[in-house]
């Protein structure tokens, strides 16, 4: 019995040096202000950050949109796809016949875009620039709840457009 | 809040209507009927999964509280059902105040494996598991993600209370079970209830076992099994408790979550199992039904893995086979176990493992030694040098058990020290099978899963205060009944 009060008494005596010396996730008793995890993990952790991404930002500015990918290539790859339906809080996929790395819609306007990862004035994070979001400017910047995005392609980047705005060129998609 | 509070009553109370239908009584049926209520709600839920119908979250809750008001129902009518409403009650009453309490706590603990956990949990409870790949199946299993799918139902990332209710049930099942352990030994009523308080304190004082009290993910449930799996098996041959029913159900509720806990977890499972299964203290019942439940589940999910993979056009893992293999062997073994002829053999099977396991990893290090060597140094500076947020915890647990083993006796141990002295070959094993060493720091997986150990482990030294010193064997090593026990050392 001794022992094993020894043992809790030094289990005691070192917690709360483990406690301050543990970072980030790895506190025992952290509190936060935030309930949603992603959200929690993806401003501490540049790996979440950057791997939900496109969801966290969807998720934010346009929850309950509809997705426009591509119906007859196999792009996105399936792990946009599963984080889109996990975490963006999308209402769900419109498949269309496009190609969406050469799908360039002539009437983009690219300076209008929304950088939905990016605070103001603040240069992107390497890691946050394989996504932008385009959406048309209203009074209403922020939530653009229940609107359509066509996803499209740039290099290494996620690009997706709010189809109002480019819809001559989506209408012309086929099913 | 609503819903959480409904998942874990749900829960908690079908678990406390099985072991009172099965003949369990008193205030433990309030926290071993949660865990043995989440094997319950796990294995409804994988067989959601595996069949192909709706994973919808509201449907497993559902068939989970059909399961207990069934089996309740039919205890009462034929008059097993011997509790009163008092347990009943309380067990409402703690579940309701530990969900409010932890959600406005808010206290989390996370890893980037957190957020996969919400992702295959996402997809079940959203009714999308196609989009499920397979190495997450394979790396997140069912069990924790079957707890976060309800919370997407209200857009929640997940149940903030589930983790602390499975700390604080493994707290109370190790208290019960240390205390029922000392039953019949020299200790008086006083110090078996200081023993169960000590062990306690001494689990819930350790940095570790608080984090993962409100880590999201499956190492806490998969440590909280563990416990349950061998305490119950310990009480029944040690203590003759739960003789029967309860220590079947006990153990086949245990054995499901484990396996679909952890992607070790079959493995782990089986060699905890083993020695409840060469145990000639159990009945043939006791010793085939829990292993053939490790085989039909572990040969169940991962024979629908491999279906997944083949459907997919690629390569079933060297792992999904070895599981499939795992799961057909505990199915096909179970009937032989208890086969007169094969007895003699049976003794020789524990130690033959244990040397078996040994030998696996000397040959694994022989073909290539840095993944061993790498982990073992990473392992060094974990523990020793407190890389890994374990403070000096494990290296005294260690040597308490190491201490007790060398010092102590007691009859039948080896089937609490089993799991624990196996565990470190297991462990550098997994490294060679996942083929990558072990890291130092706080995010290596070893570093995390040796909480699976933890509370076994101080289950050992709890029981061990009955245990006699070895140059006094001759006078103490008796059993309550008087009967030729076996040193267990």
């Amino acid at each position: 019995m001794g022992v094993i009060v020894m043992a809790t008494i030094t289990n005691l005596a070192q917690f709360s040096a483990i406690e301050s010396r543990a970072r980030g996730g790895y506190k025992a008793l952290q509190q936060y202000a935030e309930t949603d995890l992603l959200k929690i993990a993806a401003k501490k952790n540049p790996t979440v950050r950057h791997r939900y991404a496109e969801a966290i930002a969807m998720r934010r500015v346009a929850p309950g949109s509809t997705i426009v990918i591509p119906s007859n290539i196999k792009y996105p790859h399936s792990a946009l796809k599963v984080q889109l339906i996990a975490f963006g809080g999308i209402k769900g996929f419109r498949k269309l016949d496009y190609d969406p790395s050469r799908f360039r819609p002539k009437r983009l306007d690219w300076k209008r875009q929304v950088r939905a990862k990016t605070p103001k004035g603040r240069r992107p994070h390497y890691l946050e620039r394989k996504f932008v979001l385009l959406a048309e400017k209203s009074k209403k910047k922020k939530r653009r709840a229940g609107s359509e995005f066509i996803l499209l392609k740039r290099g290494n980047t996620d690009a997706f457009v709010e189809t109002s705005l480019i819809a001559r060129e989506v209408g012309k998609l086929k099913p | 809040m609503i819903l959480e509070a409904i998942l874990m009553l749900t829960v908690g109370l079908t678990g406390l209507a099985l072991l009172v239908a099965s003949g369990v009584s008193g205030p433990i049926l309030a926290p071993l009927g949660f865990l043995v209520g989440t094997g319950v709600y796990i294995a409804l839920g994988s067989l959601q999964i595996v069949s192909g119908v709706s994973t919808n979250p509201l449907w497993t809750m559902g068939a989970t509280a059909a399961t207990g008001l069934v089996v309740g129902a039919v205890a009462r009518w034929k008059g097993r059902w011997k509790s009163g409403l008092m347990v009943p009650l309380a067990t409402v009453l703690i579940i309701l105040v530990s969900v409010w309490a932890f959600r406005t706590l808010n206290f989390i603990g996370w890893h980037s494996d957190s957020i996969r956990y919400l992702l295959v949990g996402s997809l079940i409870g959203f009714d999308e598991t196609d989009f499920v790949t397979i190495s997450l199946w394979l790396t997140r299993v069912s069990a924790y993600p079957l707890f976060v799918a309800p919370a997407r139902l209200v857009d929640e990332s997940f149940f903030r209370s589930f983790s602390p209710l499975v700390a604080l049930s493994t707290c109370a099942n190790l208290a019960w079970l240390v205390y029922e352990s000392l039953r019949g030994t020299v200790l008086s009523q006083a110090q078996r209830r200081w023993g169960a308080v000590a062990v306690v304190l001494l689990l819930a004082t350790n940095h570790r076992f608080v984090w993962n009290g409100f880590y999201v993910n499956a190492h806490l449930l998969f440590a909280a099994h563990m416990l349950l799996l061998v305490g119950a098996g310990w009480l029944r041959i040690h203590q003759r408790l739960f003789v029967g029913a309860p220590v079947i159900l006990i153990q086949s509720a245990a054995v499901i979550a484990l396996v679909l806990a952890r992607p070790e977890g079959a493995l782990m499972t089986a060699v905890a199992l083993l020695p409840f299964v060469c145990s000639t203290r159990l009945t043939k019942l006791e010793r085939t039904i829990p292993l053939a439940v490790l085989g039909l589940v572990t040969l169940t999910w991962y024979g629908w893995v491999a279906t997944l993979a083949i459907a997919a056009g690629k390569a079933v893992e060297f792992s999904v086979v070895a599981m499939v293999a795992l799961g057909i062997a505990a199915i096909a073994a179970a009937p032989l176990v208890v086969w007169q002829r094969l007895s003699p053999l049976i003794r020789h099977v524990l130690p033959a493992v244990e040397l078996l396991l040994w030998v696996a990893l000397l040959a694994f290090t022989l073909r290539d030694s840095d993944i061993l060597t790498d982990s073992v140094s990473a392992t060094i500076d974990n523990i020793a040098r407190d890389k890994a947020s374990w403070g000096s915890s494990l290296l005294i647990l260690m040597s308490i058990v190491i201490g007790l083993l060398l010092f102590t006796t007691q009859p039948e141990r080896r089937v609490l020290r089993y799991p624990v002295t196996t565990f470190l070959p297991l462990a550098f094993l997994l490294a060679y099978l996942r083929d990558g060493s072990y890291r130092d720091g706080d995010r290596d997986s070893l570093a995390r899963m040796f909480i699976h150990a933890v509370p076994v482990t101080i289950l050992f030294i709890g029981c061990a205060l009955g245990a006699t010193w070895r140059l006094r064997r001759n006078t103490h090593a008796v059993s309550r009944s008087g009967e030729t026990v076996e040193d267990g050392a």
